[in-house]
Parts: C-alpha cells; structure tokens; sequence
C-alpha cells in the first residue's frame, strides 16, 4: 500500500516541481525579452520573499488566505466537485467575522478571536452548502452555481461595508477598525506572522487527516472514483455532496476570518485580490495533496511577496510579472499532467495485461 | 476450406514475465477462410497471445508470419500492414457520437490515410450488406445494444479489408440470439476466405463455431484439434487438466422445509431507464438459506427489478419485506444495513471504485462496523488485516490490498464484489449475472460463495441469462418474461431444454 501512493507522489512532486521550473524559466525569457537581466530581477524578487526574516514573514502571511481555500478546493476535489466559489466564501466568512468582532459580546482573544473565526467558518460552509444542496437535489451543476454565487458574496459584503456598517467619514469603503481584543495575536516578533498561520498549518493536518483516516475521507474518495458504484455500495451520496462543498467553504471562510482578525484589522472592500480563484490553481499544483498544497502556496505567497522587490530592481517591469509566472506554472502543470496521462495510461495498460497473465 | 492455403502462422512464440512463462513455445497455424479457436482459462496466456500478435508486447522468442513472411515485433503498425484485424474485448467506441462519426474518427485514427466521409458511408454500406450487418448509422452508439455495438466494432476493423480477423471474448457479453447471430457474421467472413482466431474460454461456444481449436494452459499449447473430432467433456479436461476435469453436478440443496421467509416481494411495479414500467406486478418470496434463479431473456427487466428491491431505482408500485417488515421506503443504505447485499450486473459502473485500492473497497462494504472504523475514524490496521483475510478466503489474486481495484482481472474484481458483499454475512443476496465473463475456475468459485452464502441462512436471488448456472445454482425458478413473471418451477424438474422454451422457445441447450 505504502509503496503505491509513495510512488504516486513522487511522481506528483516531481510534475509539479518541473512544472515551476520551466514557469520560471520562461518568465527569464520574458524579462530577457523585455531588456531586463532576469538573474538581476530574481534577485529582486528574492530579496522581498525570502530575503529576510521580515521576508519570510511576508511570504508566510501571503500564504495564509491562499492556503486554506486550496484545502478546501482539494477536500471537494477528491469527491470529483469543483467548487470554484472559494473566492465568495472567503468574503462572507471575513464579514461574519467582522460581524461578530463588531457588533457582538465585548469579549477578546482567545475567546472572541474563536468565536469569530468560528462565524467565520460557519458561514463559509453555509454559503458552498447552498450549490452542494442545488448539486445534491436539483442535478445543477456546482462549478456554474459555486462561481455565480461569488459575485452575489461580493456585492453582498461591499453592500454591507458601504452601508450599514461603513465608518463615518471615511474615503476608502471600509468598516471601522475591530477591537484590538479581537485581533489575532502576532507570533514571531520583527514580522507580521499572525496567529493564523498556525491555524493554516493546523489546516493541511486535518485536511490530511479526514482524507485518508475518516469514514468521511473514505466516502468522498469513494465519490470520486465512482459516484454511482458509491451510492449502490451504500455511500450516503446527497448528504455528502453538500457536506463536502460544505466543508470546503469552512476552509475558505476562515481565510476570509483571518484576513481580518489577524491582518487588515478591519472588512474592507476588495481585500483579496482573488485568493479564492489562485486556491483553485493552487490546489491543482500541490496535487490535492495536503503537502503539496502547503508548498505551492508558500510559492505562490513568497511570488506575491516578491513582487514589490521586482519593481526596485527591475525598472519599468511591471509586478504582474508574479501572477504571470503563476499562470505559467499552472500552465505548464496541465500540460504535464497531460503528457503524464499518457505515459501512465501506456504504463497501465502494460500492466493490466500482466497482472491478467498472471490471474 | 481444410486444405486451405496457411495465411499466419505463430511459430514457436514464448513470453516470460517476472515470475511466470506467460507463453512457452507456442506453435500454431491458420488457414485461409478458416475459423481457429484459442481456447483456454484465464492465465492460459491467451492475452499476452494476443499481446505478442497485436504487436503491443515483444516476444522473448519465436514470430508470427504472414504469408510465410515475419513481422517485425513489437510493432503494432505490422500488424495493421499485414492485413491483421482486431475487435477488442472491451469497446472502444465514444457513446454520444453516432454510428458513421464513430467509424470515422477511427479511420482516422488507424488508417493513416484518411478517408472522406462520403468513401467511408460507401464503404460501410457495401460491408453491411455483404456481411447481413444491418445498422442505422444515424444513430448514436449509446442507444444500440452491447451485440450492435459489436457489430460498429466489427465495421470498424472490416473497414480496413482484414485478411486474419482475431476476436477477443467476442461472446462474453451477448445474448444467445446475438452470438448466433455473431456466428452466422463470421461464417460468411470465412467464406469469403478471411481467416479468423476467436479467442475464448466458453466450450460451447467454440465447439459451435470453430473448425479447428488449439487448447491453451499455463501458457503452452495442449493441442490442436478439429472441431467435429472432440467434445465439450474432452475439450475441458484439456483445458483445466485430467484432475479438476470432472465438474461437480452438484445438484443446489432446496432450503429446509421449516425455513422462514427472509425476502417477499409483493406486486412490485418498476420503469426502467427508456420503458416505463418494464416490470408489472411481480410477487415471489425467499426463504432463509433458498437460492431462487430468475430466469428470461436479457433486457426482461430482471436487473432493474433487484436494482428496484435494493432501492437503487425507485418501485412505481408494490411492497419489499424483508422478514415481515416494510422496506419499500428505505434507502439503499438502510436496506444494506438491515441486511440486503447486492451484486450488480455491471461490475466496472456500479460494483467497484476503479481508482481504490482492494482494501479501501473492501472498507466501503463494512461501513459503520466496529471492525474498521468507530466515531467515523478509521482503524487502518484492522482494514488491512480483514482485506488480507478476505482476500485469502475468497480467492482474490493481487500483488497486495493496496493494489488499484481496475487493475484487477475480470474474475478478481468479481471476487472483490462477492468478498465486500457476502463479508457481512447478509440476510438477502440479490445477484445479477454473477458471473458474465468470468473464466471456468473464477465461475465455480463465484458459485462456491453464493453457495455457501445460502448454506449461512442467507436467501440468494440470482439473475442470469445462462439457464446452465441457474439450474447449477437455484433450488427453485422465476421466468421473467417482458417484465412479466410467467412460471414457476422447481430445478430438479425441469431441464435447461425445458426451461429454454419456457422463455420463449429462443434458446434451446
């Protein structure tokens, strides 16, 4: 048993891993190309992403909200749903917590600062069980509902932020500032790594853990090697088509919680620049695997971190030189798998026939 | 055709794998307009056979030739050149594109010389009607039956004027009146002089066909004979060997007299997926430790009447009972934890997950047992040992539990299935064509557990269009005919002829 899924993922290490590579190479290109010397520019990059022990603190917090939406994109994923919706979840789990810093009990850390995240995750998984149930019950189908209903989480939460909740006289569409009691604590002194980090780590753990070591785990894999062979061997599959978009959105949601309570301090409108959409990639780079998942945002993290080091080095290149190599790695990732598919389908059928020799 | 000039000959073919001689020394010939059957259990080495013609694997030693002339091994193109053609095993056609697109897109594919589409309507019209292959080309592939789907497959590799046609298993999955119908196809083929190799492990059929059969076990050839030379009793003593040739008549053991009803079905009424209500009324019940046969013509609606009993398709009317009380408005998933197992007809769709391993899949059968998992965590180290348990007590042959299940042989993912479902010791088995094509050792043993399944005071149903099995295996026969029970008998007074034209009068044995 152990052998096949080290094998597997080494292979899937070393896909992904080429896939960044050649991203990379071929962002030099483009800098070449441009009139830049890429090794200059790289240097740039890396001296605000790993540079420094502020450096790496900025990567990590980068990190955090593209972190815990990917997991729950991949835990969908593994019962074959896509829930591309990450990014709505994410805004409305970032409102709750707000709300409940806002307007609830005056409590604080760590007691408050649970409840809110709680909130946070709760309404995440409200808001992904809605296409879950619609998937479910109804047939839709959830990439187009999960999608849809970003753009009602979005409105929603500015409506709330220009509304009822807006700062008075402010100029930037923005809530007050929370309670400081509230506020996530930071734990490595000279950075900004807050305590969501740690709940992000917690995160890759759990969703490692209810994988492959819950009955949970072992139906959503059952799903999604075979929805209908599942529910025939007893699988409850409507139940846990909603529990598994659910339990997506909870992740999610507490990226959007933790963007507030431990980084902006307040819901402002268009705080993320799209976590929910790059989670997407992200999980498809990492492989669905927990571990993989961790990697490809600490890259995706330390590129956004990056970024504002390209500009001092490279003048006149623009930052978006770090989404770039992004699409390229995702780019370059479909395309290997792709070409992975092939060589292993060839590999299969080689086998399939001996191992029908051998029976 | 006897003296027919040799077209291929397979010239002492040999093919080792780690561990085993899949194919050693392997000799025969084929004549023009002649039909040779390969004939042989699985492991036989017929597919690595197969394998080596096809040019897919490269022989340790030996060569095929064609016309006196060898092929390069090892390259599937050879093959194609020399006029060789293929009808797979398992379909490789795309279900929503129509009959002529499907014929098409392959042309492309294998050809290398594209063909318009105009050429290709002209020659498919020409091909249906020499060979009496009567199809709508208008309509789309998953509409047409597993035998017209066969009959695509056979345009398909016909379209490339084949001068040795090689057919996998071409009856596992048909009907009676679509082999007969396949025979009659590959007759007037030979007659045209096109040789044919018709690979196979069921007796009859081959015996029915063939003129000459070469025997295949443990990967050398036992013997070449011809067809009006041998019989059935001979053919399969040279295929399993002279100690395991004598085949239990075991005749089934009817329930004891006192046993209670387990499984009463009461005028159940169910559509199935085009025909609304294929099944009318039908009322029958099971008694603990009974094997009841239900016997029909494929498509009768047998399969979605167990589909209905699981709860997998929903009853348009009537009542399930399971030992008196009410099941009708369970789920699947409450009648298997009340008791109810099922073996579904189509093993790769609804019996197994490819991508699992053997042990996850065994897992899924005992979901919520305290054996491998409590509070919803898993017990990995019970799951691992109860897969090896199972694995040795049914006979299941993989490399280890952790082995994918697709990867399985035919007959060790069909022992998978019984092992997860017969593993919880259930009230009701509902089985459906326990055994479609399964080799003869994977078959007896198939049979083996339902039996004892039922001798554990289960109540067995089981669905199958070979009326051989059902009287090896029931006590007691339902006749389905278009949805509709129409007999009732007793095994031990009825013969299969008997029971052949109780359904029709289509298959006489």
């Amino acid at each position: 048993m152990t052998s096949i899924v080290t094998a597997s993922t080494a292979r899937n290490v070393m896909i992904s891993f080429v896939a960044v590579i050649l991203a990379f190479v071929t962002a030099a290109l483009l800098l070449t190309a441009a009139g830049q010397n890429a090794l200059q520019s790289f240097a740039g990059m890396a001296s605000t992403a790993v540079g420094s022990n502020f450096a790496v603190g900025t990567t990590l917090t980068k990190a955090v909200p593209r972190l815990l939406p990917a997991l729950g994109v991949a835990l969908a994923l593994r019962s074959g749903l896509w829930n591309i919706g990450a990014e709505g979840q994410i805004y409305l789990g970032a409102a709750a917590a707000a709300a409940v810093a806002l307007f609830g009990p005056p409590l604080s850390f760590p007691l408050g600062t649970a409840l809110a995240l709680i909130a946070a995750m709760i309404v995440g998984a409200a808001w992904a069980a809605v296409p879950g149930a619609l998937r479910a019950y109804r047939g839709l189908n959830e990439v187009i509902t999960t999608l849809m209903m970003v753009y009602v989480a979005v409105q929603l939460t500015n409506y709330l932020i220009e509304g009822p909740w807006l700062v008075p006289n402010s100029t930037w569409p923005a809530t007050p500032l929370i309670p400081f009691a509230f506020k996530l604590p930071l734990i490595w002194p000279g950075t900004l790594v807050n305590g969501g980090a740690i709940l992000a780590i917690v995160g890759v753990a759990v969703l490692a853990f209810v994988v492959n070591r819950t009955t949970f785990g072992l139906w959503l894999r059952a799903i999604g090697g075979n929805e209908r062979a599942s529910e025939v061997i007893g699988v409850p599959l409507r139940p846990m088509i909603v529990a598994a978009l659910a339990a997506s959105g909870a992740f999610a949601g507490l990226a959007g919680g933790i963007e507030v309570l431990g980084v902006r301090g307040r819901l402002l409108e268009g705080f993320s620049p799209g976590y929910g959409f790059e989670a997407i990639a992200i999980a498809l780079l990492g492989r669905l695997r927990p571990l993989g998942i961790l990697g490809a945002s600490l890259l995706f993290g330390a590129l956004d971190a990056g970024a504002a080091g390209l500009q001092v080095a490279s003048v006149g290149i623009s930052s978006a030189i770090a989404p770039v190599i992004e699409g390229l790695a995702v780019g370059y990732l479909l395309a290997a798998l792709g070409l992975a598919e092939i060589i292993s389908r060839r590999r299969e059928a080689r086998s399939a026939l001996q191992s029908a020799v051998r029976s | 055709m006897e003296s027919g000039r040799e077209l291929l000959k397979v010239d002492g073919v040999s093919k080792a794998f780690p561990g085993i001689l899949a194919n050693d020394a392997i000799t025969f010939d084929l004549k023009e307009g002649e039909i040779h059957a390969l004939l042989g259990e699985n492991g036989a080495g017929k597919t690595t056979l197969v394998g080596i013609l096809y040019g897919l694997l490269h022989p340790d030693a030996g060569h095929i030739l064609v016309d006196g002339k060898v092929l390069e091994p090892g390259n599937p193109r050879e093959a194609i050149v020399h006029g060789l053609g293929f009808v797979q095993q398992h379909y490789s056609l795309v279900p929503t594109l129509t009959v002529i697109e499907n014929l098409i897109l392959s042309s492309r594919y294998g050809s290398g010389s594209a063909l318009s589409r105009e050429e290709i309507e002209r020659r498919i019209v020409k091909i249906s009607q020499r060979h009496g292959l009567t199809l709508d080309r208008t309509v789309k592939v998953e509409r047409l039956s597993v035998g017209e789907q066969q009959h695509v497959e056979l345009i398909k590799t016909l379209i490339g004027s084949p001068r040795v046609l090689i057919l996998d298993e071409p009856a596992a999955l048909l009907s009676a009146e679509e082999v007969k119908k396949l025979w009659q196809i590959l007759r007037n083929l030979a007659g045209q002089g096109v040789g044919i190799i018709l690979i196979g492990h069921k007796l009859e059929d081959v015996l029915a066909i063939a003129d000459r059969i070469t025997v295949l076990r443990l990967g050398r050839v036992v013997a070449t004979v011809s067809a009006d030379d041998v019989n059935a009793a001979q053919l399969g003593a040279m295929m399993v060997g002279s100690l395991a040739a004598q085949t239990s008549e075991s005749r089934p053991a009817a329930p004891a007299p006192d046993a209670s009803t387990a499984l009463q079905v009461r005028r159940l009424s169910v559509s199935g997926d085009r025909a609304p209500n294929l099944v009318k009324d039908i009322s029958f019940s099971v008694k603990r430790g009974e094997v009841l046969g239900v016997a029909g013509i494929i498509g009768s609606g047998q399969a979605e009447l167990l589909e209905a009993i699981m709860g997998i398709r929903p009853a348009n009317g009537g009542t399930v009972l399971l030992h008196g009380d009410d099941i009708s408005g369970l789920s699947i998933r409450r009648r298997r934890a009340r008791g109810l197992a099922f073996v579904p007809g189509d093993r790769h769709r609804d019996g197994l997950i490819g991508p699992m391993s053997v042990a996850d899949n065994l897992a899924l059968g005992a979901n919520g047992q305290p054996a491998t998992s409590r509070s919803g965590i898993l017990y990995l180290k019970s799951i691992e040992t109860r897969a090896r348990s199972l694995m040795k007590r049914f006979g299941i042959s993989a490399a280890g539990t952790g082995v994918r299940a697709a990867t399985l042989s035919g007959g060790n993912q069909q022992k998978l299935i019984l092992a997860r479902e017969l593993a919880r010791d259930p009230e009701v088995v509902l089985c459906c064509y326990p055994t479609r094509g399964l080799d003869f050792a994977s078959t007896a043993a198939v049979h083996e557990e339902l039996r004892l399944a039922a001798a554990r005071g289960a109540a067995v149903v089981v669905v199958s269009i070979d009326l051989g099995e059902l009287l090896a295996l029931a006590s007691r026969l339902i006749v389905i005919q278009a949805g509709r029970l129409t007999g009732e008998v007793a095994a031990d007074q009825v013969t299969a002829a008997e029971l052949g034209v109780m359904l029709g009068g289509g298959i006489a044995a």
